[in-house]
């Protein structure tokens, strides 16, 4: 398996793409063919990190550029790595309209009152 | 200078169109990645450039989901996400497509039960999402 790129994410965490994810994304989604920097971007500027509702090392990262009317919603599985810090990888990336409702938000942090 | 304009031609569909009758089963392609626990069913081979998908407005949590031709409004194939972790509980008869080579009454199941999902419960709200 190769990593086709790496990058950081609003979290400050490596996270990186591989030959064999992009495959399977492409594989699903194959309107994604085109969107391999989208979902670089989708994770260096996210708009919103959430937790995924049901694998706690899961984190969904959503990126909306206006005008587009579409979300484009990056999954990364994360795993601990030395020194104690995490790494991601790209499990799965589609466009979406109207987002799931069990999510929680991680990013941005809501502003202290 | 030419400008790129594919945000321009998007939008939104709130009444998606199901083909009628249901897709022949098949004409299904069962797409499941264990690795991401997604399962995607599309009903035919076409590639369509610009898609989406909108969840469905289960009652608790939010696992099914519909794709649609953003050109057209067409509904050409379906998401669970997750199969394993989640919708295999609410739906049992899905479990086999957990299995390395499903059989392809599976994927005509998950189909029309997303099919009545939808008539039941239709798509998210806008204003009950996040956003």
């Amino acid at each position: 398996m190769e990593i086709i790129w790496e990058t950081v994410d609003r979290l400050g965490r490596i996270v990186a793409l591989s030959d064999a994810g992009w495959i399977h994304i492409c594989s699903r989604h194959e309107d994604m063919v085109g969107h391999q920097q989208d979902i670089r971007t989708a994770l260096e500027l996210a708009d919103e990190v959430v937790r995924d509702a049901k694998y706690a090392h899961r984190q969904v990262h959503y990126l909306r550029r206006p005008p587009s009317l579409r979300w484009l919603r990056v999954v990364v599985q994360y795993r601990p790595s030395e020194p104690a810090d995490w790494r991601g990888t790209v499990i799965t990336a589609h466009f979406l309209s109207i987002r799931p409702r069990n999510e929680v938000l991680l990013w941005p942090l809501p502003s202290p009152s | 200078m030419a400008v790129a304009k594919p945000e321009l031609e998007e939008k939104i569909w709130s009444d998606p169109v199901w083909p009628d009758p249901l897709p022949e089963p098949a004409s299904l392609r069962l797409l499941y990645a264990a690795e991401a626990d997604e399962l995607v069913v599309l009903f035919d081979d076409q590639r369509y450039p610009a898609v989406y998908f909108d969840f469905i407005g289960t009652l608790d949590e939010d696992y099914a989901a519909i794709k649609i031709n953003m050109r057209s409004g067409d509904v050409i194939g379906v998401l669970v996400y997750p199969l394993a972790a989640l919708a295999v509980e609410r739906h049992p008869a899905w479990r086999p497509a957990l299995a390395p080579n499903p059989p392809q009454a599976v994927a005509n199941r998950i189909v029309m039960d997303i099919k009545d999902l939808y008539d039941r419960c239709g798509l998210i709200p806008e204003l009950a999402g996040p956003h």
